[in-house]
């Protein structure tokens, strides 16, 4: 029985490495050699797991193998200590859990089945390593595994150090006030409140970080306000303005009228950006009239062309919005600073809405060379200035939005495209 | 067979634009057929994603529906630009700059002002140049060009990157592919002038051969000309 007993020890870690492989990136290949020490070490730990077992209680056994499987791990697939160590310890618990289950449902059984105890064990252990192997290969598992790990593993260290400290806190305070003959039950219940604390602190999390977008949005929203009550001063000033100009105009001589006919041209030539705001949905008017003033005097031909008739917050989310505006104002940049250097000036705005997405196209004609196969890559510009080049690579590399690039009749089209929500989602 | 698609919701100014094609028309052995529309309605919409036949759309951009010329055109150029579009409107300079640029637009007739004439000669250039918007096209792994062959003048191989570069009268691509395979992709107006460049025969003014290189139709002078490509030229 003992030598079946250390067997299925051994057997134990390598269904363990092969689950751990499945949820771990696969392009790593094992060097020979580690597996080779790899099997010796599991041989030698399921020796030593037998004489073990004898001496020091079930507890600290079960630690002692969870230690030895994430050195293990670390010397066969050499990842990062951290990604090993969240890895392993998630598999360690699934595999401890799971084991506990059907030692419940085994010993229900074996009040209904006459069989022999040691003949019961192996079937159990088997059947435990097979269900724990088959729950490992599903690719809806390996999933949400792979989602859980990631989320560990972007956490921060010091969370984790807090994660650490807490669960031996809770685990001593938990032992010194129950039985030491229930410790396993007492770990897996310190393991459970653990998990519970830190879903209530990544759910605060996500609150915060809403709490802070929206914040920012506000911000955004009145700075907009700002830049329309500028629009408004800026109109008042140069109707005061021209007609202070006409006044002065009646008594001065030829070369003032001259000179004065001159100033109220140059005020009232070149593109005047407020001819669009009306246009442009609130929230982003502001936005784009600051990003068009820089064409005045510039002889570019601007249009806008909006379909949507309602509030761009009453149907995107802050979280887009707030990318929205990110968007914009790349494309903006890259599209005014293209259009000013073209030989035929054209820049237009189009704000449509599909069935799911609000998509903004902005489209500008050009006049320089591109290597259309870097575009959009890192540090790859097209300006002559070096230092440019991540916009519209950092636009590529967003999750929550879709940049589409179309090079069409030698113009230049950015088309965002940004989900729409219900209004309680936001 | 060519498809007019008449978008106007005045039938006086209707009538007048199906005789004006009917006109051009009438010595030339081309089938046609004249389709009319009020609004952007379904009829239309399937008249648009028909792809078998080429078509003409002369439009209003002032329509009593839901949508508009423009957001009609819009949708015209999703997927299509062969189609030629030509609009009669009275909207400004800006405006038209804009549109021509962006929506490919043939051409902005006034409506109150030599329509007829206009709209007669717009349609002989169309129908005589027999609808040249053929398209090169290329994908890359963040973008994806369209240029029309037409705006193409010369293509020469870039030694430097083993890439090739597209010069039009206005930017220039480069792109990874090689004279060969780009040269399969072009028609018959593409011709090697140079073991390094492949020209657009209707975007050259003059050839001197004596100093191997051509001049383009902006003025441009190129210098790759080789006396081994003459034959092939047949200029």
């Amino acid at each position: 029985m003992e030598v079946i007993t250390i067997l299925l020890t051994i057997l134990m870690q390598f269904i363990f490495l092969i689950c751990y492989k499945k949820v771990i990136n696969k392009s790593n290949k094992i060097k020979t050699n580690r597996l080779i020490f790899g099997t010796i070490f599991i041989f030698a730990y399921g020796y030593l797991w037998d004489i073990m077992k004898i001496y020091i209680p079930t507890f600290q056994v079960s630690l002692i193998s969870l230690i030895f499987l994430i050195s293990l791990c670390y010397f066969i697939y050499k990842k990062s200590p951290k990604e090993t160590i969240i890895k392993t310890t998630l598999i360690w618990s699934t595999f401890f859990l799971l084991d506990f289950i059907l030692i419940i449902i085994m010993s229900i059984l074996l009040n209904f089945i006459n069989i022999d105890l040691n003949v019961f064990f192996i079937i159990g252990s088997l059947c435990m390593y097979l269900i724990e192997y088959l729950l490992f290969r599903s690719k809806k598992f390996q999933l949400f595994f792979k989602k859980v790990s990631n989320i560990l593993i972007k956490i921060n260290n010091s969370y984790i150090k807090i994660i650490a400290i807490a669960f031996v806190i809770i685990l001593l305070a938990s032992i010194c006030f129950t039985d030491l003959d229930h410790l396993e039950l007492t770990s897996i219940i310190t393991v459970f409140m653990i998990i519970f604390l830190f879903l209530i602190t990544i759910i605060i999390k996500q609150e915060y970080s809403i709490y802070t977008i929206k914040e920012k949005n506000d911000n955004l929203l009145a700075n907009n306000g700002k830049f329309l009550k500028n629009i408004n001063n800026d109109r008042a000033f140069k109707h005061n303005l021209t007609n202070k100009l006409l006044g002065v105009k009646s008594v001065v001589d030829q070369k003032g009228k001259d000179l004065i006919n001159d100033i109220i041209q140059e005020y009232n030539s070149g593109y005047d950006p407020i001819i669009h705001i009306s246009e442009i949905p609130d929230g982003i008017n502001g936005i784009v009239y600051e990003k068009l003033s820089i064409l005045h005097d510039k002889q570019v031909n601007v249009e806008v062309d909006n379909c949507l008739d309602f509030e761009l917050l009453d149907i995107i989310s802050a979280r887009s919005y707030n990318l929205l505006v990110e968007c914009l104002g790349v494309c903006l940049d890259n599209a005014i600073e293209a259009v000013i250097n073209a030989k035929e000036k054209v820049l237009m705005i189009c704000i449509n809405e599909e069935e799911e997405n609000i998509v903004l196209e902005i489209i500008n004609t050009f006049s320089h060379s591109i290597d259309v196969d870097k575009l959009g890559m890192i540090d790859y510009t097209t300006k002559s200035r070096k230092g440019h080049g991540l916009g519209l690579f950092s636009l590529f590399e967003k999750k929550n939005v879709t940049v589409q690039t179309h090079i069409i009749n030698n113009t230049f089209r950015n088309m965002i495209y940004i989900k729409k929500t219900n209004k309680n989602q936001k | 067979m060519i498809k007019f698609i008449i978008i106007e919701d005045e039938l006086k100014i209707q009538a007048t634009i199906k005789e004006v094609i009917r006109k051009v028309l009438k010595d030339k052995e081309i089938k046609t057929s004249i389709e009319n529309y009020k609004q952007y309605d379904e009829a239309l919409k399937r008249a648009i994603k028909d792809k078998d036949v080429r078509k003409i759309y002369i439009m209003d951009i002032e329509l009593k529906g839901e949508e508009n010329g423009i957001q009609i055109a819009k949708k015209i150029r999703a997927n299509d630009w062969q189609s030629e579009i030509i609009f009669i409107t009275n909207h400004d300079k800006m405006f038209e700059t804009v549109y021509r640029n962006v929506l490919v637009v043939f051409d902005f007739i006034e409506k109150f002002h030599n329509m007829e004439k206009r709209l007669e000669k717009d349609i002989n250039i169309i129908v005589t140049k027999n609808f040249d918007n053929k398209l090169f096209r290329y994908k890359a792994r963040n973008v994806d060009i369209q240029i029309f062959l037409k705006a193409i003048n010369y293509i020469v191989r870039d030694k430097e990157e083993r890439k090739v570069i597209i010069h039009t009268d206005a930017n220039d691509y480069k792109i990874n592919m090689n004279l060969n395979e780009i040269y399969e992709l072009l028609d018959s107006r593409f011709v090697y002038t140079h073991r390094s460049c492949i020209a657009n025969k209707d975007n050259i003014e003059e050839c001197s051969w004596s100093k191997n290189h051509f001049i383009l139709v902006n003025g441009e002078r190129v210098d790759y000309l080789s006396r081994k490509y003459k034959e092939g030229m047949d200029m």
